[in-house]
């Protein structure tokens, strides 16, 4: 189970990562779209009110072309080895949990409780904090956290087995390539 | 029970040399002072790795269909015994 949820790179054949990845990046466009959810970013996961199918296909695909023309080019430095399709399967698997947040905004649920915060931060004598927004906010939080960290450590052992590193100057350079993917990905976000 | 063959000094953790063989059909002793070959240094997991690559041709995606794990695990695996071996053949050059 370990295994399974934070390094299925080591056990699981490139076939089965590369069908398992597709299948729940198609789930993933599909659910962001019923729960209105952006994926703009590598690491970002925003709620909104209406996000078209198109346009979480779009972020998705974004999202995966960032990580293989980073990543790929920084596994292929460290060792000439690394092949393109475990990379590829990296960036579709390691959005997965992040998919777990969508349910906060099922019938637009965490946006419509989060958008009066956002617009009171102006003004913040008109923030009202009620208990419902209190655990919301804890919540929502907590779950953000532990996604955010199981992020990472999916990135980390997908990169480590694909590209076998160990010295540190390469844990170095995978840190910097999550930080060079984010920003590829928003820019390409932006121009496009 | 198989009894595995030590290969390091449990004392100082130095590599062991073989010093007396024996034959078992009529007790004959020979001593000396042997190196021991580079496949015998291995860890006995490490000569496992090896002797089924050799059994599976040299194909690292029969090995990983047949040990359960994925190709770029078995790959890693063969890379960072490549790696141990040369060291220990650089090793031995320099103690000749």
């Amino acid at each position: 189970m370990k295994t399974l949820l934070f390094n299925p790179f080591a056990r699981y054949s490139e076939q089965q990562l590369l069908l398992f990845g597709l299948m729940t990046a198609i789930a993933g466009v599909v659910f962001a779209s019923l729960t209105n959810t952006h994926f703009d970013g590598v690491l970002d996961t925003h709620f909104g009110q209406n996000v078209a199918f198109k346009t979480a296909a779009f972020q998705s695909i974004i999202n995966i072309v960032s990580i293989v023309l980073v990543f790929y080019p920084v596994g292929k430095w460290i060792n000439s080895k690394t092949r393109l399709i475990d990379i590829f399967n990296l960036s579709l698997i390691v959005k997965i949990p992040a998919y777990f947040m969508m349910p906060l905004n099922i019938n637009n649920w965490a946006y419509l409780k989060t958008e009066p915060l956002l617009e009171a931060v102006s003004n913040p004598f008109n923030l009202q904090f009620t208990p419902e927004i209190i655990l919301f906010l804890s919540i929502s939080s907590l779950l953000a956290i532990g996604v955010f960290v199981w992020l990472i450590i999916l990135f980390y052992n997908g990169f480590k087995v694909a590209t076998n590193l160990k010295e540190t100057k390469h844990i170095i350079m995978f840190i910097l390539a999550i930080i060079v993917a984010e920003i590829v990905s928003k820019v390409l976000l932006m121009i496009l | 029970m198989n009894p595995k063959l030590p290969i390091q000094c449990p004392a100082c953790e130095d590599a062991l040399k073989v010093s007396q063989l024996r034959c078992d059909s009529c007790s004959t002793l020979v001593s000396g002072n042997y190196s021991m070959p580079v496949f015998l240094k291995l860890a006995s997991e490490e000569q496992d790795f090896i002797l089924k690559f050799l059994l599976n041709s040299g194909s690292l995606k029969e090995m990983a269909k047949q040990m359960n794990i994925s190709y770029p695990t078995i790959r890693n695996r063969l890379d960072d015994l490549i790696e141990k071996i040369k060291q220990l053949q650089t090793n031995e050059d320099s103690t000749l």
